[in-house]
């Protein structure tokens, strides 16, 4: 993808700006070329307003807030998005897969955007996190206390009852999805909403429990929507 | 080949003291070699359930500092002689140990040792990194309330976290009546969350209290209910294949009195 002396490689896409950035190089050394690329370059980025697209390499909060600096600081550009291969926490997921996976669309949605996805083997325990650009699938359970931050869609093969947000960067199109949806707190781009217990009663709750069947929550007309995955 | 168990549970007040108290006093009944080693740095409380309060001269802070040797620390107990307790330091906090510091007393005490119970202390920081890092295997410890379970699902993430994999569950203070009205978790519903091997199901009794106030392990009293359900425990540390209890039928003194009262 690049010569061995450039760890730097941008690229102007239809949908934005990409910028593929060598995962091996040295953090100092990438901001440099970064630095020297971007001003040389300024008709490249005479857009007013563009998404910026950090590939090949996870970074850092503070990494991607240097890097859109460098940006922000040699032009005249205005980020409107910034998207990176996502940083993540230190027990969570493993490098995502190179190929871009279609996330399935359940019947009566819109199709949505495509994303990258990220799979996580484990279940969630209480405490754990994961943050992700692109979508999730935890093949486990999500137990109450657990996060899992998406800017696509999350799927769930087990019980998700921690918290989850779907669409974190707004896209209003991702959905949620799980074997027994129940989660603390549901949040969808910017809609935040909980599933209601219909009983404050442990028995009733237990009843509850086991004729919940698997769903996908959505939202439609500003509302979340929840509806099992088949009649 | 000697084990070094920690008995943990994240949340405060479930019976993380009295579990490491009757397993070890149970393991010692059995003729092995047990060393019980109180991690609770300033808050010491292993030492008045067993009712050896009085007998300590060194803690486990003076061992790690060298002031004293490990045997001179070491505690015998009063009953069991192959029992040993090895006691928190009262005047410290937590951090006057570091984690390497445990791994090397651990070693050490495997050497002389069949088996070593560390107490734990509850939370996540430096108290619990520490206790945990001699450990080859883990007992949590949880009550049927959503909180212990929602802190016990994150200490077993942690320890999975730090290598110490497959912890065992032991579900304390279970009420079976309670559980048959639908008021309190079942064991299912507990397992149902935390996905581990169960250890063992520990009912709610009177007779903890008062042993524990004594000094006693309940592990030794047969007429406990309890007690008998560190029996089973101890035994199935032991490699045994112990049965559940059947928390139903065959229901201890004070639980008969009280069925008595409440439907006679």
């Amino acid at each position: 993808m690049a010569k061995s002396n450039q760890c730097v490689v941008i690229k102007g896409r239809k949908e934005g700006i990409s910028i593929w950035l060598d995962e091996r190089a040295d953090f100092e050394k990438l901001k440099e070329q970064l630095q020297a690329k971007v001003s040389g370059a300024k008709q490249f980025f005479a857009d007013a307003d563009a998404n910026v697209a950090f590939k090949g390499r996870l970074l850092s909060e503070d990494e991607e807030k240097a890097l859109t600096d460098i940006i922000l600081s040699e032009t005249t550009l205005e980020l409107s998005f910034v998207e990176t291969e996502g940083y993540v926490p230190a027990s969570a997921v493993p490098a995502p897969p190179p190929a871009e996976s279609p996330a399935p669309a359940p019947t009566g949605t819109q199709q949505t955007t495509e994303h990258m996805t990220a799979f996580y083997q484990n279940g969630l325990r209480s405490g754990q996190s994961i943050r992700y650009s692109g979508s999730v699938v935890v093949m486990g359970d999500a137990n109450p206390g657990s996060e899992i931050i998406a800017n696509g869609n999350v799927i769930v093969l087990g019980s998700l009852k921690g918290m989850v947000h779907a669409g974190a960067s707004g896209d209003s199109k991702c959905y949620v999805s799980a074997l027994s949806l129940m989660p603390t707190q549901l949040r969808i781009a910017n809609i935040i909403t909980y599933i209601p217990p219909k009983e404050n009663n442990a028995k009733e709750n237990k009843t509850r429990k086991k004729t919940r069947r698997p769903s996908y929550a959505y939202i439609q007309d500003g509302q979340v929507y929840i509806a099992p995955l088949w009649d | 080949m000697s084990e070094v168990y920690v008995i943990t549970s994240g949340k405060g007040g479930v019976g993380k003291t009295t579990t490491s108290a009757n397993i070890g006093a149970g393991i010692a009944i059995r003729g092995k070699k047990v060393a019980m080693v109180d991690a609770d740095i300033g808050l010491r409380n292993l030492d008045v359930v067993m009712g050896l309060e009085n007998r300590i001269v060194y803690d486990l802070i003076d061992v790690i500092e060298g002031n004293c040797r490990l045997k001179q620390a070491l505690i015998k107990d009063k009953r069991y002689s192959n029992l040993f307790l090895l006691p928190a330091a009262q005047t410290k906090d937590k951090n006057a140990v570091t984690p390497e510091q445990m791994q090397k007393l651990c070693e050490s005490l495997k050497e002389e040792f069949d088996y070593v119970i560390i107490d734990c202390p509850a939370g996540i920081e430096q108290g619990f990194k520490n206790a945990i890092a001699g450990a080859d295997k883990a007992i949590v410890v949880t009550t049927p309330e959503v909180s212990a379970v929602r802190d016990a699902d994150r200490i077993i993430g942690l320890l999975e976290a730090s290598g110490i994999k497959n912890p065992l569950l032991i579900l304390n203070r279970i009420r079976p009546d309670m559980v048959k009205r639908g008021d309190m978790l079942a064991l299912e519903d507990v397992t149902e969350i935390l996905a581990i091997d169960v250890l063992g199901v520990v009912p709610d009794d009177e007779s903890i209290v008062v042993s524990t106030n004594k000094g006693e392990p309940c592990v030794a009293d047969e007429n406990s209910r309890a007690g008998k359900a560190f029996r089973n425990i101890t035994g199935r540390v032991l490699g045994e294949t112990v049965p559940l209890m059947d928390l139903e039928s065959d229901q201890g003194f004070f639980a008969k009195l009280k069925r008595i009262f409440k439907f006679g």
